[in-house]
This record gives structure tokens, sequence and C-alpha cells, in this order.
């Protein structure tokens, strides 16, 4: 830093001063514009007490209901899957909904076990029986198994 | 930031809704302070405070105890906050009203004192300086306010800020340059 430092220079170094974090050289050298220029001096002075007044600086007391609120408002977290799952399970085990579950499946059997597992045979059977005839039909519809029972007819009567 | 804390963060992360709750009120003055100095207003600082939080709750997952203290990590989200809610503020073009409004309750306060001498007792000369700190711009008021105001030191503002330490000390310079100038003319 030269000795004929301007005020913008003197400016831009002023925190480093205040902080005594400039090289010796440079320190001297804004001591020297610092005594011939009154307008850095007192800005200077300005900066000092901007700091001071900053150290200082009221702390205010939030209103008392704030943490309050913000922890009301703090939505609950969200769980994982894996914990949903396990919160699940757990569920399951406990003895009210094993409970629950049982006589469930006791009342659902008593009331319509028999027809319900009726109807679903039926339906079974059903669909299967459809299935097998219409199978034939095919069969013995289709030309070469017609020709084929033709040829043996005709077999059979010369024979 | 003890082990405590470390266990109480632990604890939040697991849902554990009482250790939320020391969490906010550790921390929460701090913070209530941090958005008042930004904006001036108690009552804008008290919603700011509790979005910052929300905000803090639902990121908690990612702070990494080894990358950095609690208390900078929860800054560093303070600031993000504070930045994104005036960013909002300035788009709707309420910000400046708002701002203004304040300083020219404060600057009114001054006005009434003649002498400069008379005027320095401390709540007044805070008053001044903070409405002045709240005209500079948000670049160079957001660092003055964690170095003067928070006392962070510049690695720390380094870490909030997310901008070289080089930068972070011309601000710092031009800011409280800025801010000597603007108090001088008052005076």
């Amino acid at each position: 830093m030269s000795n004929n430092l301007k005020c913008t220079d003197f400016e831009e170094n002023l925190s480093d001063y205040i902080d005594q974090s400039l090289s010796e050289n440079d320190r001297i050298a804004l001591e020297t514009h610092l005594h011939s220029c009154p307008t850095c001096s007192e800005l200077l002075s300005g900066m000092k007490l901007v700091m001071a007044v900053g150290r200082d600086f009221p702390i205010h007391t939030p209103p008392a209901w704030l943490a309050t609120r913000i922890v009301a408002n703090t939505p609950p977290p969200r769980a994982s899957i894996r914990k949903r799952l396990a919160a699940f399970a757990q569920s399951l085990l406990e003895p009210r909904t094993a409970l629950a579950i049982f006589t469930a499946a006791i009342v659902m059997g008593w009331i319509g076990g028999g027809s319900v597992r009726g109807a679903v045979m039926d339906r079974a059977e059903g669909v299967v029986s459809c299935a097998y005839d219409h199978a034939i039909r095919t069969y013995y519809r289709s030309p070469v198994i017609i020709e084929i029972h033709s040829r043996f007819d005709q077999l059979m009567e010369n024979s | 930031m003890g082990t405590t804390d470390a266990e109480l963060l632990a604890r939040c992360r697991n849902g554990e809704h009482a250790a939320w709750d020391m969490v906010v009120r550790q921390h929460h003055q701090r913070i209530y302070n941090l958005a008042y100095r930004y904006n001036g207003r108690f009552d804008e600082a008290e919603d700011l405070t509790q979005e910052i939080f929300l905000k803090i709750y639902r990121t908690l997952h990612t702070y990494n105890s080894d990358l950095g203290a609690f208390e900078t990590w929860m800054m560093r989200v303070s600031r993000n906050c504070i930045i994104d809610h005036y960013r909002k503020l300035k788009t709707e073009r309420r910000q400046t009203d708002s701002l203004e409004g304040e300083h020219e309750q404060v600057a009114e306060v001054g006005n009434r004192f003649s002498n400069p001498a008379d005027m320095l007792d401390h709540r007044e000369l805070s008053e001044r300086v903070h409405a002045a700190l709240i005209r500079l711009s948000g670049d160079l008021r957001e660092v003055l306010i964690l170095r003067d105001l928070e006392g962070f030191a510049y690695e720390e503002i380094v870490e909030i800020v997310q901008v070289p330490i080089g930068t972070v000390k011309s601000r710092i310079n031009r800011g409280r340059v800025e801010l000597a100038k603007m108090l001088k003319r008052e005076f």
C-alpha cells in the first residue's frame, strides 16, 4: 500500500485496520492518511460506534406463547413404510385384533360358509362342463373328423 | 453443541414431540431476534420464527453433525428461509412499504433531538443503527447481522452464507462503511 493513500483505499481496509489484521506497512500508511484526512477519521469513529452498538444490540424476549404455538403447529412425523408395516403387524398380534378376526371367521363360516362353498363349487363345475361340451362339439364338427367317420362307416358297410 | 443436544436431535428425528419442544424452547429466542434484526417488525419476526422452525423440523434429517455445529446449520436454514420470505414479499411489492414505515417511525423518534449528544442513549442509538441496517442491501445486511450483531466468526459466516471468505470480509467492510455514512448523514 502506498503512502499516498486515497480515501477509497482507506475505506476498503478499514475493517482490517480495526481488526488489527493489516501488515505493519499497511497500518502505517493508513494511519498517515488518517491523520491528514478528517473525513476518514470521522468515518473510523462512526464505524467503531456501529460495531460497538452491534455488540450491545438489545436482545428481545419473544412472546411466551410463541414456542408453544410453534410446537403445536409442527406436524407429526410421517412414519416410514417399514415402521408402518411393523405397526400393522404388531396390531395383528394384539389379542383384541386376533380375537376379532377369529370371531369374524367363525361367524362367516356359520352364516354362509356352506352355501358360499357350494356356490363356488357349482360355478367351477359349470365352467368345466361348459368347456368340455364346447370341445366335444368342435371335435365332432371338424371336417377331418367327419371325413374319417364317413370313411369308417363305408368300410363297415362294405365289409 | 454437547452430547445432550445431539441426543435431543436424534430423539427429534425419531418423532419424539417432547424433544422437539425442548429444541424450540432452547433456540427460539435467537431465531426470533435474528428475524427481528432482518426486518425490524415484531409481528413478522413471530411468523418468520415459526416458519423457520417448521423448515428446520422438515429438514432435520439433512443435518450432519460431522459437517459442523447444529447452531451454524440452524442459522443457515434460518437465513435461507428469511431470504426466501423476503424474495416472495418483494415480488408482491410489500416489503418496501413495511420497512419504510418502520424506518420512518424510528427516524421520527430520532428527529426530536437537536443535539446528537442528547440523543445518544443506548436504546435510541440502537434503533437508529437498526433502521439504517434495514436500509442496507440484503447482501450487506445479512453479513453485518451475522458478524456484528450475532457475533459469528468469518468461517461460520462463510458456511452460513455459502460465499468465499474474501467476499464475506469485503461485504462486512462495505456494510460497516455504508452504515457509518448513513448515521453521519442523519446526525
